[in-house]
């Protein structure tokens, strides 16, 4: 067992190269926290005027900590972050123009 | 209007005509056409009165034209559609106010009582299968094909593809198939006479 | 020490580990095995320049069949039918078979001698997108055979693309091909972006790179974030054709834009891969002709990478007549006014590169100058298109046609010419003539120009494209008879250009090393380059490194000189390999599967499965795979999955936007909110989140060398992703039952589509794991394939995080 368990993520990031099994541990149960929230968001009625900024927040969440620390990439030489931020942003991008451009959607309306 | 492979149909729905490959207009007032697809994205191009617009099936797309010159123009198909999208031609007359209310009260009237050859050729028509295509006025109500009611004032035939006479009538009207390739009007067999009886029978729906 | 020029033929003293290919230095002589399972990125860019050269010619006849027949109004030289298939094929042909592995072909010979490196970084790879290329190629010119070629266009325009109106094999021909394409090119990029940024020689760093690599590296991220579009796209198409899917069907909600924006999307940044490797292989040859630095090398950088980056923001210039609404048609009439600025900022500075230069006016000068003029020229009228007003005009017609020739041809095949004529004493070791070298540019260049200048005029008088005919007193007549007089000299051109090429093949003039007085490092090794390029890893002392060793800086100081770089373990050559065009067999049997019978899909499938497997496990274990740590201080194969991961994104992407842009758009039921089951999928989320834990455990049990936990966790993972499959399945079979199939509605075909591709990429992620996890229980898995495992765990994360974003837009947001 890593010797690391209980260091905080925060210090951990500082830390150097890895994450200990602990961080992962951690951040998994909050990966489970976030969905348990996100499917009980819904039933929340007086969230409802906020529901979709809340759910596309919690959902961006869950990304960044799969990202950061499952995929490492807090951790990993900063070009890698590039090459994996930039088309990600790129791709957001071209999406939203495409489901405004197509869809019933967001800001044109025909 | 409406964009078929591979021929242009024109309505003006509040004079309550229908024509097909030839659009009137008026000069010196805007027009809108309303542009709709029944099959394949085609797009409605006339060069000399202004830009094109795609004509896109699922969506309604307009465009206006403001013609000032009276004259005939000639317009094409500019979005690849098919088979035939090189016979897609259309013609678009713009007529003076006067000329145009003249036109409009020819094409509400009432086609004349063919005679002669003529009459043979409207009894061939109302007999075989052009019926279930073709609409002319008091005889049939096909709406596949082009409204055929003042065939006879058009003055091209087949999407713009041929001067408008009995003798290119009769013999599109023989064999279709082999003049415009992948054209929906199927060859049907006609003699020679036939032809020629419906083809005096068209020209003579002014 | 190793003198600047390389002595051809000296052995190394270093010992070679792994294979050498048999007649190294006269590929020609070599047998036909050996060509068959190259692994040497030389010997692949020979296989794709001559393969590419073939097909160029066969676009060169269809295009000459398309001029013959426009000759004079109503000629019936071709049916229109027929008419309609040879520009299909022509454009088809010309973009995926012949510029695309022209380029591919300098990438792969030039870019690893221009970074000092002595191979690719894939090398089997490099083979495989060869190989699925021509399979590609093949397959597509196979319609012919089968009487039934593409006429739909090469940008296949939906709904005339939809069964209805297009029954018949001819549109799943082109349909199919393009996809194979596509998984070639997207290969091939991730290939050399790991190559580019992993492999340059000690003191090579970005900004020291020449020109060409670095216009490559532009263009191979254009490729591997641009193909997926188009994938999609073609997914989307593929799902109609085949499955009853309703994407492109109008009367149940499709709508025709989103094929149109999908397939330019794609499109737009696909002419930025046609045009960028030109620009770089002008930023070589001017310099080298003038004597010259490339002015303002820098500043050429960034403006390629800045065309690359707004590439993706301009597609819609090819859609103003289809009515998006002045807001948009605006956005993007802007954005490509802007992009204008940095292609016309590389154009004065190749001026000013020649401009106080000594000029030496080899035919590979005058065709990288012949580009300035020609592109400039197909850049205004481009600049004339990006004016929705003006575009509304030109659009669809013959000035289109100008325009595209003119920076295609103008463009990147003058580039292409340049590249050949400058580079092929390297790669042939023989000289081309140079005298008979510009009767043949001027021949060319002239046809060219007699062709397409004309065209302007015939736009401008109204002659749409893609017509088989035209009619007597139209007014076109004239141009299209010079024009097609220029085409028919251009032609001759072409031909020229392959007679000189085969007389050099036999009876050239031997090059050396360095016939130029070159600037790069390609020029340091001899022409042809042994078969590991290098004897030793050329010092690298800035940009164009060679020419600064050879006659110093700009005030003539000669650099000291270095040591060559040691290579600690001898000289790797890749060993040849047969599974590449294995793999790539059962890629073109699958595809005339999917057309002819549905058994030959599973027996291609299988073959490309199986192939794929052993492809894999060809070199585990092998020591001299351990350690692929490259100039970025990556592994390169973590580096590729990132870069893979990335295309995946614009994959994902796409399809995830389509299902959004349909939302709500289904004419009939069964509707979202009527069959979603929420708790269910919630929990299917829970168990795939959990399983990215698993999978962080087992890589952190195999770094530790821990084989109890490596089984234990890998299993786990694999059990919790046949889990999720599990749940999928039986989501998928309760809305069967419940009446939602892929051919019910909207909301059918784009559910099954995008959850169905994701549960495949979470398939492929077990199968994968599930390989893993046999090796380890074989005690073949221990910390020296730690690589392995994060490789496979960054996959399988990502697949966790596109089902994150699916669940929010899917599942939980009404």
């Amino acid at each position: 067992m890593s010797t690391h368990e209980h260091a905080s993520v925060a210090t951990q990031a500082k830390a150097g190269e890895h994450a200990s099994i602990g961080t992962y541990v951690k951040v998994a149960v909050i990966l489970c926290l976030l969905t348990g929230l996100e499917f009980a968001v819904i039933y929340i009625r007086q969230l409802t005027p906020i529901l979709i900024p809340l759910l596309l927040t919690l959902s961006l969440g869950k990304f960044a900590l799969v990202v950061m620390f499952f995929m490492h990439l807090r951790y990993d030489a900063k070009p890698l972050t590039f090459l994996f931020v930039a088309p990600l942003i790129l791709a957001v991008g071209i999406a939203l123009a495409l489901m405004t451009l197509t869809g019933d959607f967001l800001v044109f309306k025909r | 209007m409406r964009g078929w492979q591979w021929w242009w149909e024109f309505h003006y729905p509040e004079l309550e005509l229908v024509t097909a490959n030839e659009l009137h207009l008026p000069a010196g007032r805007p027009v809108v056409l309303r542009l709709d697809g029944p099959d394949v994205i085609h797009s409605f191009w006339v060069p000399k009165l202004g830009g094109k617009r795609d004509v896109i099936p699922g969506r309604l797309n307009h465009i206006t034209l403001t013609p000032d010159t009276p004259g005939e123009y000639w317009g094409q198909c500019a979005e690849f559609c098919g088979a035939s999208h090189a016979n897609m031609g259309m013609r678009v007359v713009v007529d003076s106010a006067a000329d145009f209310d003249t036109w409009v009260a020819r094409q509400k009237a009432p086609p004349a009582e063919p005679a002669g050859a003529a009459a043979t050729g409207k009894t061939i028509f109302a007999g075989s299968a052009c019926v279930g295509c073709h609409t002319i006025d008091g005889v049939s109500a096909g709406v596949l094909g082009p409204n055929l009611t003042h065939f006879g004032s058009r003055t091209m035939l087949a999407g713009g593809m041929w001067p408008n006479t009995p003798e290119n009538v009769a013999e599109w009207v023989k064999d279709p198939q082999r003049l415009k390739p992948g054209v929906k009007m199927p060859t049907l067999g006609l003699t020679d006479d036939q032809a020629k009886a419906i083809a005096a029978y068209l020209s003579g729906l002014k | 020490m190793a003198t600047p020029h390389d002595v051809a033929g000296a052995q190394p003293a270093s010992a070679f580990t792994g294979a050498t290919t048999a007649g190294a230095r006269h590929p020609a002589l070599a047998t036909t095995r050996s060509w068959l399972t190259t692994v040497d990125h030389k010997r692949i860019g020979i296989l794709y320049g001559v393969s590419a050269f073939a097909f160029l010619l066969l676009g060169g006849l269809e295009a000459l069949l398309i001029r013959t027949q426009l000759l004079r109004p109503q000629l019936g030289v071709v049916s229109a039918e027929f008419y309609n298939a040879l520009f299909t094929m022509h454009g088809t042909t010309m973009i995926f078979l012949a510029v695309m592995p022209l380029n591919a072909a300098f990438f792969n010979y030039i870019v690893p001698l221009m970074i000092g490196a002595r191979d690719v970084a894939f090398p089997r790879l490099n083979a495989l997108s060869y190989w699925i290329f021509l399979a590609g190629g093949l397959f597509l010119n196979a319609s012919f055979l089968f009487g039934t070629p593409p006429d739909v266009g090469w940008f296949g325009y939906a709904n005339l693309t939809t069964l209805p109106f297009s029954p018949g094999p001819a549109v799943d021909f082109w349909m199919l091909s393009v996809q194979i394409l596509g998984v070639s090119s997207i290969i091939s990029s991730v290939n050399f972006i790991a190559t580019v940024l992993n492999m340059r020689a000690p003191g090579m760093t970005l900004m020291r790179m020449p020109l060409f690599v670095w216009m490559t590296l532009v263009v191979q991220f254009l490729i591997v974030l641009a193909f997926p579009a188009v994938t999609v796209g073609l997914i989307f198409l593929m799902f109609d054709r085949f499955l009853g899917t309703h994407f492109f069907d109008v009367a149940a909600g499709g709508d025709l834009h989103l094929w149109q924006h999908l397939f330019w999307i794609f499109g737009h940044p696909e002419v930025y891969i046609l045009i960028l490797p030109a620009f770089g292989i002008v930023s070589e040859v001017l310099p080298t002709f003038s004597r010259k630095p490339l002015f303002g090398a820098p500043v050429v950088i960034y403006s390629g990478v800045l065309i690359g980056f707004f590439g993706f923001g301009v597609w819609s210039h090819h859609m103003f007549a289809v009515g998006m609404g002045p807001v948009a048609d605006a956005a993007f009439s802007i954005a490509t006014m802007l992009i204008a600025v940095p292609t016309g900022v590389k154009i004065f500075n190749w001026l000013a590169t020649m401009w106080g230069g000594r000029i030496r006016p080899s035919v590979a000068f005058h065709y990288a100058a012949g580009l300035v003029a020609l592109f400039t020229i197909g850049g205004l009228s481009g600049i004339m298109h990006a004016s929705p007003p003006v575009d509304l005009q030109q659009h669809d017609s013959y000035f289109v046609v100008a325009h595209l020739h003119y920076v295609l041809i103008g463009g990147s095949l003058f580039g292409i010419f340049a590249g050949l004529y400058y580079w092929w004493p390297k790669m042939t070791g023989r000289l081309l003539d140079e005298r008979f070298g510009k009767l043949q540019f001027w021949v060319f260049a002239i046809g060219f120009n007699v062709a397409f200048f004309p065209q302007h005029f015939l736009g401008a008088l109204g002659m749409p494209r893609r017509i088989y005919t035209y009619h007597r007193g139209s007014g076109w007549e004239l141009w299209n008879f010079v024009s097609t007089i220029g085409a028919y000299v251009l032609g001759l051109g072409v031909l020229l250009f392959l007679l000189e090429a085969m007389r050099s093949l036999r009876h050239g003039a031997r090059a050396p090393a360095d016939p130029w007085d070159g600037r790069t490092l390609e020029w340091r090794t001899s022409s042809p380059p042994p078969v590991h390029d290098f004897d030793a890893i050329p010092p690298v002392y800035g940009r164009d490194s060679f020419w600064r060793e050879k006659h110093g800086d700009s005030r003539g100081q000669r650099p000291a000189p270095r040591p060559p770089t040691p290579d600690p373990h001898g000289i790797h050559l890749p060993s040849p390999s047969f599974w590449p065009i294995v793999v790539a067999s059962g890629l073109g049997i699958a595809a005339f599967g999917a057309i002819f019978h549905i058994g030959l899909v599973l027996v291609g499938a299988g073959v490309t499965v199986i192939g794929a497997f052993a492809f894999a496990l060809e070199h585990h274990r092998n020591p001299a795979h351990a350690n692929q740590v490259g100039a970025l201080g990556v592994d390169h194969r973590k580096l590729a999955m990132w870069v893979f991961l990335g295309s995946e994104c614009f994959f994902f992407g796409t399809l995830i936007a389509t299902y959004m842009a349909y939302k709500g758009r289904s004419v009939v039921g069964p509707h979202p909110h009527e069959i979603l089951n929420l708790p269910l999928t919630t929990l299917s989320t829970f168990d795939l989140l959990m399983s990215s834990l698993l999978m962080v455990l087992a890589l952190a049990a195999v770094q530790r060398g821990d084989r109890f936990q490596t089984r234990l966790w890998l299993a786990g993972t694999v059990v919790f992703g046949v889990i999720f499959l599990g749940f999928q399945a039986y989501e998928f079979t309760q809305f069967v039952h419940e009446g939602l199939t892929l051919q019910t509605n909207l909301f059918g075909s784009t559910f099954f589509v995008l959850t169905g591709f994701h549960g495949g990429h979470v398939t492929l992620g077990v199968l994968w794991l599930a390989t893993l996890l046999v090796l380890s229980l074989r005690n073949r898995l221990d910390t020296s394939d730690a690589i392995k495992v994060e490789v496979a765990g960054l996959y399988w994360h990502f697949v966790d995080i596109v089902w994150i974003v699916i669940f929010t837009l899917v599942y939980l947001i009404p």
